[in-house]
């Protein structure tokens, strides 16, 4: 994922305008549902459900690659992986490497598999949507808004706003010193390793001078002078949230009812 | 022979030994994995069984989130006892807590893989400040740490249900080193030993916790499968990884990378051991 402006994108679309809260009642939703089912077909719709809510978010064709990226990764170890587990069905794939070794896969074995790639990838798509479409500002606010701590909130949210400071902090580090006539990755495994420590220390004695500059600007702001906390743009749980958060959750309930009903089950051992 | 130089001999030598093991263990893992078509490290833990390892796993991963609660509770093991302790979270602390983060998810993604064999394996060289944020700053480093790994994983688009257990296993990673080393400064062969030893722990319980985490929500073992790994995977695979990966680079680089900063950790006032008040 690009590091360069941290994970949010700024758009005006529907996705954008819905609070923190009912946002997070579709992450929720999408950690639990492939539990229900599995059958590629229903983890399937939901998955492409899912990239329609991308779309509609406009997370950007950057976000979209690394949805493919990691999906394409998920579904290579998912089908080396799962068809030597399940035997049941009739034979599907059979295909031999020049080096002898011999893929084989039982249609239910290769369905299994691909619902097993869904499961990993439906939470991954559902975070990076969340993170995409979310202010960091609003998620401090949720934090405090759930009875959270919203200093865990604002931990949170100042590091999300850092990671790319110290990304690139680190890069120009590893330059520098490579300039310097140090090369990073020559000599043993030990020698390798031990080449790290004239990068991380220059990287920490940074992240000290920013984390006193933070807690002074933390302190400056009255930073935890008032129990209670204000906010100047607060979030509010719309009709549009009530919406949303209802759709989302009713397709967990009808979830749970078909997974009742045995609806969405290959017929293998496994769940 | 001075009384002082008397006591510092044994423990130079057992911490000689211990980090020879630490590092030997790993280097031995790394090329293993590297070298052989089938990992012996992978078969030996496999061979153990499920089951053993689904109750050890599960008694660490019970006690990990114990130590987790009870710190964020605000209690801690103080001389063998639990003690209340006070930590302000004030603004100082707050940033902390961010910027270890920051650092650690930050340099996790530009150091990216250090390659052993190139193509084929790689370790994480940024897991080695996992041990030095734990000894200098104490709970706001362990926190920092686990929200790193969770915010490299979000920005890396791994982030799922997987990272739930990654999040109090990195925790546990720095918790250990900083229960474990009584002197931050590590101006002693007792603290190096320690360190040493702490890292080992540190190493193996992190790994089994996360590696108990992916497990029980497998589709072997749930019935609502929340993650899609084989078993044989998590425990003959991902398991010894995990542990080799994190004891290869801490073993090196934790130790001179504390020495190194803690005068100016101390200088600055961020040293936990000046900023957390235990009441008995």
């Amino acid at each position: 994922m690009s590091l360069e402006f941290g994970l949010y994108v700024e758009r005006d679309t529907f996705l954008h305008r819905l609070d923190p809260r009912s946002k997070l009642v579709m992450v929720i939703v999408s950690i639990l549902y492939p539990a229900f089912f599995n059958n590629p077909i229903f983890t399937g719709i939901y998955f492409f459900y899912l990239i329609g809510l991308c779309t509609i978010g406009k997370i950007g064709l950057k976000r979209f690659l690394l949805i493919i990226y990691a999906s394409a990764v998920f579904l290579i170890a998912s089908l080396i992986l799962w068809p030597t587990y399940i035997k049941e069905g009739t034979p599907f794939i059979e295909i031999h490497f020049p080096w002898g070794w011999i893929y084989r896969a039982t249609d239910l074995g290769f369905l299994y598999a691909l619902n097993n790639m869904f499961r990993i990838v439906i939470p991954v798509v559902a975070m990076i949507l969340y993170v995409s479409v979310t202010k960091p500002y609003y998620i401090v606010q949720m934090f405090d808004k759930l009875g959270l701590s919203y200093k865990i909130g604002m931990a949170f949210t100042i590091a999300l706003r850092y990671i790319p400071v110290m990304f690139y902090e680190t890069v120009q580090i590893i330059e520098a010193q490579s300039a310097r006539g140090q090369e990073l990755r020559r000599g043993s495994l030990v020698k390798k390793i031990k080449n790290f420590i004239p990068i991380f220390i220059p990287l920490l004695i940074r992240m000290l001078r920013i984390t006193v500059i933070t807690s002074m600007s933390l302190e400056a702001r009255a930073f935890g002078a008032s129990k209670k906390r204000t906010y100047i743009d607060e979030i509010k749980f719309t009709k549009k949230d009530y919406i949303f958060a209802t759709i989302m959750t009713t397709i967990l309930v009808v979830a749970i009812v078909m997974r009742m009903l045995g609806i969405g089950r290959l017929p293998i051992p496994y769940a | 022979m001075s009384g002082d130089q008397k006591v510092k001999g044994p423990w130079l030598i057992a911490t000689i030994i211990v980090a020879i093991i630490a590092i030997g263990l790993s280097i031995w893992g790394a090329i293993t994995f590297a070298t052989e078509k089938e990992w012996s490290w992978g078969k030996a833990t496999a061979a153990l069984g499920f089951g053993t390892w689904a109750v050890i796993g599960g008694i660490l991963w019970f006690a990990g989130t114990a130590f987790f609660i009870m710190e964020l509770a605000g209690f801690t093991i103080y001389n063998r006892k639990l003690v209340r302790y006070k930590l302000n979270w004030d603004s100082i602390d707050i940033s902390i807590v961010a910027l270890t983060a920051a650092v650690y998810g930050g340099a996790l993604a530009a150091t990216g893989g250090l390659t052993i064999i190139p193509g084929f394996t790689w370790i994480r060289p940024a897991n080695a400040l996992t041990p030095v944020f734990g000894i200098l700053f104490g709970i706001p480093g362990c926190l920092g740490t686990a929200i790193g790994n969770f915010l490299a994983d979000a920005f890396a688009g791994y982030l799922g249900w997987g990272s739930i257990g990654g999040f109090i296993g990195n925790f546990i990673l720095a918790y250990i080193p900083y229960k474990m080393v009584s002197d931050p400064s590590l101006r002693s062969p007792k603290a190096w030993f320690e360190l040493y030893v702490s890292i080992i722990i540190g190493s193996i319980w992190c790994s089994a916790y996360i590696s108990w985490w992916l497990y029980v929500w497998g589709p072997q073992v749930s019935p609502w499968p929340l993650v899609g790994l084989p078993a044989a995977l998590v425990w003959g695979w991902f398991f010894p990884f995990v542990i080799v990966n994190n004891l290869l680079v801490s073993a090196i680089l934790s130790g001179p990378i504390t020495y190194i900063l803690y005068p100016v950790v101390k200088n600055w006032g961020l040293l936990w051991t000046d900023r957390i008040k235990i009441s008995s």
